[in-house]
């Protein structure tokens, strides 16, 4: 059994409820420096989005038919090797308004503590979007209420 | 890694990869290029299994040709693929594959040939594949080869 250093999938309380999901490393999101490269590192966390949003049944799927980043801020504090794959991502909401969401990621390594420091964390803005008319779109209430489900009431 | 690594004895290799919202394209399929990635991961899983327990899995190799047949597309009902290798010749300081990509439904979407080349970095040349390795690649040559024997005849 894959040892990590935490749980996946849905975990917390109401208020402080997180999403984690297990990503595997590729070998040519590797750079020079023998590292996970900084700008794969924004892909990983897009995949790890995936699970978390757009699963069969999940309703924020419906944003999987558009959504577009509208804000990015990402700090990298350590590094992430290949062999630290599946690499855990924990994710939660900052806030919820009627159109965009501020999405929370936490990227530690496969046997990291929680309690340890992230690798990396990055603050997402997100936007619902209607690509037929180019427009940006309000979210539906079942898709505001799944984030609300993991909106923290003190998102440190 | 049981998921990523499952290797079947010395005969054919086969690994399950995830396949990434940003391996699609606009046409909702993996673009062409993904493929060479995944063969690229593919390898890399191939390589630390077989030759790892020699010591040499992490043995300097390259690339030299790559051949790519590209039968039907990887859709976004598959979460992953799976890639299955089989060696098809040995040679001095190359080796040639024979790389199969399936969907998830196990429908055969590419094949790729690949000739790997032993190198040496600081020298920028090819090498002798290293006795251990040949002899992997040799038991797994073999049995592929009993495979198609037994399958043809």
């Amino acid at each position: 059994m894959l040892e990590t250093g935490g749980p996946l999938g849905v975990s917390g309380e109401p208020g402080r409820r997180v999403f984690t999901a297990a990503i595997p490393v590729r070998w040519s999101d590797q750079d020079l420096y023998h590292h996970v490269n900084h700008a794969r590192m924004i892909t990983l966390i897009e995949e790890a989005r995936i699970p978390w949003l757009f699963e069969e049944g999940t309703p924020t799927l419906t944003l999987a038919a558009g959504a577009v980043m509208t804000d990015l801020a990402v700090r990298y504090r350590g590094q992430i090797k290949y062999a630290d794959g599946p690499i855990r991502i924990r994710m939660w909401c900052e806030k919820v308004g009627g159109a965009m969401f501020v999405a929370r990621h936490e990227v530690r390594g496969r046997t990291t503590p929680d309690s340890a420091p992230p690798a990396v964390d990055c603050t997402a803005t997100i936007a619902a979007f209607d690509l037929a008319t180019q427009r940006p779109r309000r979210f539906t209430r079942a898709e505001r209420d799944h984030l609300l489900g993991y909106r923290h009431e003190d998102p440190t | 890694m049981s998921s990523r690594g499952g290797a079947v004895d010395r005969g054919t290799f086969r690994c399950t990869l995830q396949v990434r919202w940003a391996d699609f394209d606009q046409y909702g399929h993996v673009n062409n290029v993904k493929y060479i990635e995944y063969a690229q991961e593919a390898r890399i899983l191939f390589i630390r299994s077989r030759f790892g327990p020699f010591g040499l899995g992490n043995l300097p190799q390259v690339v030299r040709r790559v051949e790519i047949d590209h039968l039907r597309p990887v859709l976004r009902d598959s979460t992953s693929v799976d890639v299955e290798i089989e060696v098809e010749h040995v040679g001095t300081t190359s080796y040639q594959i024979r790389q199969t990509i399936f969907d998830a439904a196990g429908e055969v979407c590419a094949a790729l040939r690949v000739v790997m080349v032993a190198y040496d970095a600081s020298t920028s040349t090819a090498v002798e594949i290293p006795l251990g390795v040949r002899n992997v690649l040799d038991a797994a040559h073999h049995r592929t080869a009993i495979t198609d024997h037994g399958s043809t005849g």
